[in-house]
């Protein structure tokens, strides 16, 4: 039976979009060295990227509600509703490459797809930053925030690859329900 | 293999004997030195045919610079002029013949300008400590009390025995707005003395030129008061100096306010009369240093009418609404 | 599945490729110097300030912004410039640190802050004197 307004399936969308919250608290609240926008681990794609690769009845428009909860929850938790504009364009850029580079390229492993992620996340957040101070100069960061991305990608792919390896009766039993 | 190797060797002969041919000696070779002095960057650049003359031409200059720092600094405690400021209350005391001659000559423009020049503002300025760390938004009872101590009236100078006396505790003279004006034309008469006939010294953005630049005469620009890396204003001289006060060389900001560096005696804040570049051109670079100033502090009206009555003495003056105002005897291209 | 099939290796070599170009192009860009710095700041992208690093000997603070728009305190010292404090929530632009010749922009986004280097050679190359 085909059931438009599918409670469990918005259960489990709901349940995903607290995970990647908490994820992105906790990173938060964890210091990183780092002083450079854009450029840190980026764990809550996990969960994406984890949405994505479960396929079947996950679709991209879940794909897309999950993440702007996630976004929009955050930015009003932390009250920088300023920074939205960035974690959208990054975030959207990012959800746009994954899902096309998944159909693209037939079975693409998950640190590749989130690679390309990544790095489309921060292309778009640093287009973003330059739009709104109009300045080009912010470019120079381009290329730490690439290689940035390439690590946080293969970090957050590498961990969605082994939860698929380590769990697949678990992931078969997400599916199912 | 043999070929290319000549061919090779042939560009290479050819390229260093470009290069060898282009130093022709014979040729005036500029000569750049750049020190530290009056709180600012000193850069001489000479053009002679030799180098050593250049050089011992440098040299002299700048020990002549040194000196003249030495007797007007009022930070560097034993100078002249610290002494003067601690004592000059208490007992007259004699200075020596060149501190009078600037002291005389910053009572005259101090008269000239009305006031609009003073070099009796130490105490304004160490109380706002604009250019320093400390730099801040003094109280009005303390601006009060702080002009209470200012004033040139309050400056005795005996010419017959060199004297200096205060008439006030707290008097505090700063000469900082002739000492360079007056650096650079003692420097540049050491140069002229020591053979040198084409010369651009830039005393921390005051100019003063030597000679005509082989006929071409000097291009000298003028910062643009709103965006200090680039250029407004495009002059060409011959045997000039050329000095700009503007609001954009030391100054913090507080709330979008801009305060800076020459101030009113009358309200003993930053000058706010809407200029806010007054650039000064004419042959002696003290009264260029010097007029700069009191033009920035009287506004464009009062600075016009003030020339009337002065002669060789060429100016730009720009306000806050980017209005140009030029004399007559000079030519200037306006960049934007 | 293979894990180390033909596929899988020219991904590895690909990103890796991508990483050692970013990492080197970085090293460049961080490193490039321009001549005659000058800084601009920019805030709400219009230039409020510049200043000539190469001749700038005093030491100063530049305070820009208001309680609105978020304020970046501005130090100016040894000719090179850098934000001291700032009331933004993230403070990268404190932590940046101090800039003097190079090209990589200090940056505060949330106030929309932006430290520029450019070089005033081009200007003042016509030029025999700049008159300032």
């Amino acid at each position: 039976m085909k059931n438009r307004f599918n409670i469990k399936k918005l259960l489990i969308s709901t349940l995903f979009s607290v995970i990647a919250l908490v994820i992105f608290v906790i990173e938060a609240q964890i210091p990183f060295p780092v002083s450079i926008y854009g450029l840190k681990p980026g764990l809550a794609n996990i969960v994406i990227l984890f949405v994505l690769f479960l396929g079947g009845k996950w679709k991209a428009r879940d794909l897309f509600l999950i993440f702007l909860v996630r976004v929009l929850l955050a930015a009003f938790i932390t009250g920088q509703t300023m920074s939205l504009i960035y974690s959208l364009t990054g975030g959207i850029a990012a959800l746009l490459t994954m899902i096309a580079v998944k159909a693209g390229f037939k079975n693409a492993p998950a640190p590749f797809v989130s690679v390309t992620g990544a790095i489309a996340h921060n292309t778009g957040q640093l287009a973003a930053a330059a739009f709104v101070l109009q300045s080009t100069s912010v470019f120079a960061y381009f290329p730490v925030l690439i290689a940035g991305g390439i690590i946080s990608g293969l970090l957050t792919g590498f961990v969605v690859w082994g939860l698929f390896r380590t769990y697949p009766k678990f992931i078969s039993y997400i599916n199912y329900i | 293999m043999k070929i290319k190797f000549l061919l090779l060797s042939g560009f290479l002969f050819l390229f260093c004997g470009c290069q060898w041919f282009q130093n022709v000696p014979n040729q005036p070779q500029p000569v750049t030195r750049t020190e530290y002095a009056l709180g600012t960057i000193i850069s001489v650049r000479v053009n002679h045919a030799s180098g050593e003359i250049a050089d011992s031409a440098l040299d002299k200059a700048f020990s002549r610079l040194f000196e003249i720092e030495r007797i007007t600094s009022a930070k560097l405690p034993d100078s002249e002029l610290f002494f003067i400021n601690q004592n000059a209350f208490e007992s007259t005391v004699i200075v020596s013949e060149e501190l009078f001659f600037l002291l005389k000559s910053g009572l005259t423009y101090a008269e000239l300008t009305g006031g609009a020049f003073d070099i009796t503002l130490g105490s304004i300025v160490d109380l706002w400590g604009i250019g320093t760390n400390n730099a801040r938004i003094p109280s009005q009872s303390e601006i009060s009390k702080a002009l209470e101590n200012c004033g040139f009236e309050h400056l005795v100078l005996n010419e017959d025995e060199f004297s200096v006396r205060f008439l006030k505790e707290g008097l505090k003279l700063d000469l900082g707005a002739i000492a360079k004006g007056y650096a650079a034309d003692e420097m540049k008469q050491v140069l002229a003395e020591n053979g040198i006939t084409s010369a651009v010294l830039d005393l921390g953005g005051n100019i003063i030129t030597i000679g005509n630049n082989a006929g071409n005469g000097w291009i000298v620009g003028i910062t643009d008061p709103l965006i200090p890396n680039e250029i407004c204003a495009k002059l060409h001289v011959y045997d000039k100096t050329i000095v700009t006060s503007g609001n954009y060389e030391r100054f913090f900001m507080y709330e979008d306010t801009r305060y800076h560096h020459i101030f009113d005696r009358r309200t003993g804040f930053p000058s706010d009369s809407g200029i806010i570049s007054a650039t000064v051109i004419t042959d002696v670079s003290m009264t260029a240093d010097a007029l700069s100033t009191a033009f920035f502090v009287l506004g464009t009206e009062e600075a016009v009418k003030l020339t009337e009555n002065l002669s060789g003495i060429e100016y730009i003056l720009i306000d806050r609404n980017l209005n140009f105002s030029i004399s007559e005897g000079i030519e200037v291209e306006i960049i934007k | 599945m293979k894990l180390l099939n033909k596929r899988n290796i020219v991904y590895t070599c690909v990103i890796f490729a991508l990483f050692a170009g970013c990492v080197a192009a970085w090293f460049f860009i961080r490193n490039s110097e321009v001549e005659e710095a000058f800084a601009v700041i920019y805030k709400n992208s219009e230039q409020v300030q510049s200043v000539d690093l190469s001749s700038e000997t005093s030491e100063y603070q530049i305070s820009v912004g208001s309680a609105e728009t978020g304020i970046n305190i501005i130090l100016i010292k040894d000719g090179a410039i850098g934000v001291i404090s700032a009331d933004c929530p993230d403070q990268i632009c404190v932590h940046t640190g101090f800039i003097k010749n190079r090209i990589v922009p200090v940056v505060c986004l949330p106030n929309k802050l932006e430290i520029r280097i450019v070089s005033g050679d081009k200007v003042h190359g016509v030029f025999d004197a700049v008159a300032r």
